[in-house]
């Protein structure tokens, strides 16, 4: 089927070389970005060439790579790419969100939840474990492992039928790793349990329908559990009742990790919620030893951007001491991953000092030369549910 | 490069055609020049170390069939011809199957040394199209290329160079010293481009996404049987999807230069057996082994136990020459057996067979074999195989959230692959319509192929880097 007439076909032929020759331009005089902030990474820069990389061909690869992240309109076209397939197609599961109309998800690959893949990586993970724990108490400080649920176990029931919800795999690794923990006796608190036991609107309350980290609220009943295990253990620390504490809304719309993937185009009007003493309790805080303002939340700079989990402990720094300058209290340390956040952001007020250490940055010293340096009284290892037994991703 | 990537699209093609198209039309050597030196550096993107083995090849063969050319004795000829498939054979055996020869002898004679060698992107592409020249000098159907650029251009042109379809000399000799430019072609091959742009990105690529889904998670979770052929009808699909579109676009920019390349498929899944189905699907590498190595051998003419062995010596070869894996070499052996059958135990009697019974028993063939090929190892297939018939359970599983997920892309990859659209076209083309009707339609589908090219960048941006899946063949 041919255009027969020449102009028609000369059209068609001029209009397909223009568009080649405009996205050309448009591509090559964009305005140069370093960030994809809707994908919360960085771009790739622009390949240096050196004569191994051009020979086996590594250096094209790179550079397809580096224009495809720089290329005319990405964004806008990724954009445009979301709100159809949620809008239009309205697909169940949209850029690895699933999308329900109470909850984004993500969509989960399968992992293995039988064999002796499972027992023998949690019980390499509890002796590490084990190993910190002997290491704070050779000087008499105490050691807890807080076990948390991310979103996907919190929300296992939340999956459409026909999805994985890896509710065999949480069971299997989560079963592996408490048994071995128990075994080597080390004092673990599994907040899946409280969780379990909550009503469906305490659930929502405590977790979040659109990010993987639980809520303030969810950060508060951890450090609830802490604390109780403490006073236990013997290293008293006054705990903070919720009504101890003045709740504020943010106004800023909350963007989860979840609803950025799908760049905010599905909200659920979720909000993010601070939590302050109502007490006052002054403070000193610093960041890698630099002295910073005495806060731990870090709000959007003006009212319309969006209020992201970073608003927590200003997100994840490598390693945050809060000092309150009060000797009687027990000192702590709380190490692990983006999960101590919301914990930290209440917990500190039981504290003289609380140390933080995000694992996955800090690499000035190993988390037992940093307890041997610091002497905590009490020693707190946070990591969710998806990382029990993992190193990789945020189990680093 | 692949043509859907940015590197291609925006940068090498709009350079090309612009340089291309800066050569009057008179200076045709020129423009081969231009094409030629496009196309070096089309292949040098997918390393510049395997350039030379391209460049080898189209010395080797340029000599090879000046040496037939120039012999007067049918020695000569006969020992250049042999030099010529020693050497092509020779490198497709050190760069394609050395690895998997030795690895394979190394799995019985314990320390047996296993040679590890980079595959060169569309080497079985090149060395066949460089061996059908010389064995075609050599049968006297063509002459021999004087000018050494001109078998440098047919081997090498880009459009077809990695992936296909295996163009033959005699095809494209006359092309490379003469041809002639038209807007027409121009459009017509911008707007087959465009569809087989479209047709990659927005459809195989969401057929593959199903297909990977299942068949990658297969040795670990063996799928249900709903599962089980979901996946391989949508690896079918994605395959086709796959290199149809290539040659679609491979197609369309050869003929945007002034180029004609024949078609390479034939809308196969239509087919009401596995003998047709091998006429429709990737018909030059078919009609290659044909004249090459069937014919050759004798074909039917000596006879019913000759022809057998000549069908198994082609379709072992065909397979081998997918890829160095003994699934490529099974898959093979497969259609030879298939079609064995189907020639001399059913026979004629094949056609007293319902169509409809016909088509299911074809689809069925071609879905097994399409499990033999994607599989990575033959204890995966049999897996995979168990599970299409029920070994791990006849629940639904995944496949409502797969349908789900690409109903619109399953329906379209569907009618793309079993419509014949293109003979469609060519009806309505030749049929008597009314005047503003005739003058619509090629507007119609040009603005639709600008609309599915749209679509497809927009894919292609948002998606991340999909190389061919007949790359690595």
């Amino acid at each position: 089927m041919q255009i027969k007439s020449k102009i028609g076909s000369l059209f068609v032929s001029v209009l397909f070389v223009a568009v080649l020759v405009v996205l050309f331009f448009a591509t090559v005089f964009r305005q140069s970005e370093e960030f994809s902030f809707w994908e919360n990474r960085n771009l790739t820069s622009f390949p240096a060439a050196d004569t191994r990389s051009v020979m086996n061909g590594e250096y094209f690869t790179a550079l397809e790579k580096y224009l495809s992240d720089h290329a005319a309109g990405r964004t806008t076209l990724i954009k445009l790419n979301t709100k159809i397939d949620l809008d239009v197609l309205k697909k169940p599961a949209v850029n690895g969100i699933v999308v329900e109309d109470d909850i984004l998800l993500p969509v989960l690959d399968r992992l293995p939840a039988s064999g002796d893949t499972v027992a023998l990586k949690a019980r390499a993970e509890a002796e590490i474990v084990s190993s910190h724990r002997d290491k704070v108490e050779s000087y008499g400080g105490k050691y807890c492992y807080v076990a948390v649920p991310c979103q996907y176990v919190c929300f296992e029931d939340k999956y459409p039928t026909f999805l994985y919800n890896r509710s065999d795999y949480t069971e299997a690794t989560s079963k592996a790793f408490f048994g071995d923990l128990e075994s080597l006796g080390v004092d673990y608190i599994d907040m899946k349990k409280v969780i379990d036991g909550a009503t469906d609107a305490e659930k929502l309350r405590l977790s979040s329908t659109v990010d993987n980290h639980f809520s303030i609220f969810g950060g508060y009943r951890t450090y609830r559990e802490m604390i109780r295990v403490m006073n236990e253990n013997g290293v008293g620390a006054p705990l903070y009742e919720e009504k101890d504490f003045d709740v504020k809304e943010v106004e800023n719309p909350y963007l989860g990790s979840r609803g950025r993937k799908l760049f905010g185009y599905h909200p659920l009007g979720e909000k993010l919620y601070l939590m302050y003493p109502k007490e006052t309790i002054p403070f000193t805080r610093t960041n890698g030893g630099i002295a910073v303002a005495p806060s731990v939340y870090t709000l959007p700079s003006d009212p319309y951007s969006f209020a992201l989990y970073s608003v927590y402990m200003g997100g994840d720094i490598p390693e945050t001491v809060v000092d309150t300058g009060r000797e009687e209290l027990p000192s702590v340390l709380i190490y692990g991953d983006s999960f101590t956040n919301a914990v930290e952001s209440v917990a500190w007020v039981s504290f003289d000092k609380m140390y933080s250490l995000d694992m996955r940055y800090y690499g000035k010293m190993t988390v037992d030369e940093y307890i041997e340096q610091v002497r905590p009284d009490y020693v707190f290892c946070i990591r969710d549910y998806e990382v029990l037994i993992e190193r990789g991703g945020n189990g680093e | 490069m692949v043509f859907t990537s940015i590197t291609f699209l925006l940068f090498f093609l709009t350079a090309f055609l612009i340089l291309y198209y800066a050569v009057p039309a008179r200076f045709l050597r020129a423009r081969n020049a231009v094409a030629f030196l496009f196309s070096i550096a089309f292949y040098a993107c997918g390393g510049v170390g395997y350039l030379f083995l391209l460049l080898f090849s189209v010395a080797a063969n340029y000599g090879f069939g000046a040496g037939i050319g120039r012999s007067r004795g049918k020695r000569a000829k006969k020992a250049f011809l042999a030099a010529a498939v020693v050497v092509n054979v020779g490198l497709l055996g050190v760069f394609k199957y050395a690895g998997f020869v030795t690895s394979s002898l190394a799995s019985v004679i314990s320390g047996f040394p296993v040679l590890k060698t980079a595959l060169p992107i569309g080497i079985s592409f090149y060395t066949f199209q460089g061996m059908s020249y010389v064995f075609d000098v050599y049968s006297g159907s063509v002459g021999w290329a004087k000018n050494p650029l001109t078998v440098g251009l047919y081997i090498s042109l880009f459009p077809q160079l990695v992936a296909g379809p295996i163009v033959r000399y005699a095809d494209i000799e006359s092309e490379i010293g003469e041809r002639s430019f038209s807007s027409r072609d121009f459009a017509s091959g911008a707007v087959r481009f465009m569809f087989g742009l479209g047709k990659k990105a927005i459809l195989a690529n969401s057929v593959g996404e199903i297909a990977d889904g299942i068949f990658n998670r297969a040795g670990a979770y063996p799928p249900t049987a709903p599962e089980a052929w979901l996946g391989a009808a949508a690896f079918a699909l994605q395959i086709y999807l796959d290199f149809s579109s290539y040659s679609d676009m491979a197609i369309g920019l050869g003929q945007m230069i002034g180029f004609h390349f024949k078609e390479n498929f034939d809308y196969p899944y239509d087919s009401l057996s596995v003998t047709e189905f091998w006429r429709r699907w990737h018909m030059s590498l078919s009609t290659w082994f044909r004249d090459y190595v069937y014919i050759p051998l004798g074909g039917n003419r000596k006879g019913p136990g000759r022809q057998i062995f000549n069908l198994m010596v082609v379709w072992t070869l065909t397979g081998i020459w997918h890829g160095a894996n003994w699934t490529f070499i099974l898959w093979g052996v497969y259609y030879g057996v298939l079609l064995i059958i189907e020639k001399f135990l059913i026979g004629k009697r094949l056609g007293m067979i319902p169509a409809p019974v016909r088509y299911v028993g074809t689809a069925v063939a071609v879905l097994i074999g399409w499990v033999l090929f994607r599989s990575a190892s033959i204890s995966e297939a049999w897996e995979y195989l168990r599970s299409m018939f029920g070994a791990s359970g006849g629940s639904l599983g995944e496949c409502v959230y797969y349908v789900k997920e690409y109903a619109l892309e399953l329906v379209a990859a569907v009618l793309a692959s079993v419509v014949p659209w293109r003979r469609i076209a060519k009806k309505l083309s030749e049929r008597p319509l009314p005047a503003p009707v005739a003058s619509f339609l090629p507007y119609g589908a040009a603005a639709l192929a600008f609309l599915v090219f749209g679509i497809g960048y927009m894919r292609m941006v948002s998606g991340s880097f999909t190389p061919f899946i007949y790359f690595q063949f």
